[in-house]
């Protein structure tokens, strides 16, 4: 999805994540690049913690109300859960440090997709 | 969602006498109606002021030719964490240490000092000495570098996609972006965002060719090289010399970036592709550097110092900046002066004429 210039929480919700999302990096140093997540094979706490925080209801507590207007280069995300139109696009600087901690720690699990 | 680019194009189409004309004679739906846009738009508008950057931001003082300034460097080890600056290891003056991310970064960091005060006379990023502030070791498997206004962050990358980031083109890329905001500002996104990372690229690769002496046809002309993982195919994240060569792998795609306005890209991503377009003002400046020949930090490398001092415009296009670059380059050099015709040659090579 291209969202625009307004990033932040500009999505639609779901009640449940599903088995398995997609995060799509952008932004960043020019680089953009995809991969997919399957909650099955998180180890119990992560999987605990991506099911809690990731949820509808948590979600808008990631955004920061202001973006840092100086910031260069900054990674944007964007978290697709499957089987739904579901979407959720925030840019680093007005991503909250839980929601950054919880995507660095998927990265090991992340399944990167060719393009 | 109705974003700020709908609310532009609302603004331009509904010109002030078509407004005045509804509100006459329009029925109370359409007055109501009227009434919305214009509340959108004045709310666009104080995005755009909000966007802009800080007016106090203004071209930096040129150094005297017998001030001796004093560079001032802190190196921090983030620990893989998110929150900056992290633990001060590494200060001005003290040696190495075992830690080699932190003395590249250290390193790097004199080298983009030492170009901006050798060739430009300008002490650090704001003119005014500003201590250079580096995170290493920021957050866990990040694959990025940034400046946020204030210092850089460094990832050590996930080593699949990236690996070292503190190489010397990326640091003075990053710390060109400082120079940007300490100079008037470039708005990141459109074609002013573009420019902000065309300066920034090409002053990280000045970084590197003035570090080792390299003259414009003895250059690589890259933007980190080496820093991606090993099995990406690809060199670097970006070439001035071919934009949109300097990768091609099933991970990443293609390297995007255009060398001519023929194949500009029209996009909202990456803040209207700042990252992609960036390679036509790019190639403009590499095509300038071969024609004066000698060290591009010298001619091409001040009539683009110039500009960015003189341009005045956070949302400057690229034309813009072209007719910029002419009429530093004349002042500079002389009104048809070979560095006055090879500028404008360049930028016609690219699809902009000036």
């Amino acid at each position: 999805m291209e969202s625009g210039r307004n990033y932040g929480i500009n999505t639609m919700y779901s009640s449940s994540i599903g088995s398995t999302f997609t995060i799509k990096f952008s932004g960043g140093m020019g680089i953009s690049y995809k991969g997919s997540v399957d909650l099955s094979a998180l180890p119990q706490d992560l999987y605990e913690d991506v099911q809690t925080k990731l949820s509808e209801k948590n979600l808008s507590k990631f955004s920061r109300e202001n973006r840092n207007q100086y910031i260069t280069d900054s990674v944007i995300y964007e978290l697709q859960y499957k089987d739904s139109d579901n979407k959720f696009t925030i840019e680093e600087s007005q991503a909250s440090d839980d929601f950054l901690e919880l995507i660095d720690s998927l990265r090991p699990y992340l399944n990167l997709e060719l393009k | 969602m109705c974003n700020s680019n709908h609310i532009h194009s609302i603004e331009c189409i509904l010109p002030p006498h078509m407004i005045e004309a509804i509100n006459m004679r329009g029925n109370k739906k359409m007055r109501k109606m009227v009434a919305r846009l214009i509340k959108d738009a004045d709310s666009y508008r104080q995005s755009r002021i909000a966007a802009a950057p800080n007016k106090s931001f203004m071209a930096a003082p040129k150094l005297a030719a017998s001030a001796r300034p004093k560079i001032n460097r802190k190196v921090y080890n983030g620990q893989k964490k998110v929150k900056l600056p992290g633990i001060l290891v590494r200060k001005e003056g003290e040696p190495p240490c075992k830690d080699k991310v932190v003395n590249a970064a250290y390193d790097g960091a004199g080298d983009v000092y030492d170009l901006y005060l050798k060739q430009y006379r300008r002490n650090s990023l704001d003119g005014n000495g500003m201590t250079l502030i580096s995170t290493v070791h920021h957050r866990r498997n990040y694959n990025n570098a940034f400046w946020n206004g204030q210092q850089m962050a460094y990832g050590d990358g996930d080593g699949v996609i990236f690996t070292n980031m503190t190489e010397l083109s990326i640091v003075g890329h990053e710390l060109s972006h400082g120079v940007v905001q300490f100079s008037g500002g470039l708005v990141y996104r459109d074609q002013s965002g573009a420019l902000n990372e065309s300066f920034a690229d090409v002053f990280g690769a000045l970084t590197k060719q003035h570090k080792l002496k390299q003259s414009a046809c003895d250059a690589d002309w890259l933007i980190g090289k080496g820093i991606l993982g090993p099995n990406i195919k690809g060199v670097a994240l970006r070439s001035l010399k071919t934009p949109g060569e300097a990768y091609d792998d099933q991970l990443l795609g293609k390297d995007p970036q255009p060398y001519h306005m023929d194949y500009y890209v029209n996009t909202t991503s990456d803040n209207g592709g700042v990252h992609i377009n960036s390679g036509i003002p790019n190639h403009a400046f590499y095509l300038l550097a071969q024609y004066l020949g000698g060290n591009s930090w010298g001619k091409a490398g001040h009539i683009w110092y110039d500009t960015m001092q003189a341009i005045n415009n956070p949302y400057a296009t690229f034309n813009d900046w072209a007719d910029k670059t002419v009429e530093m380059a004349r002042a500079r050099f002389g009104n048809g002066s070979r560095e006055v015709i090879y500028t404008r040659r360049a930028w016609n090579l690219v699809g902009i004429t000036v």
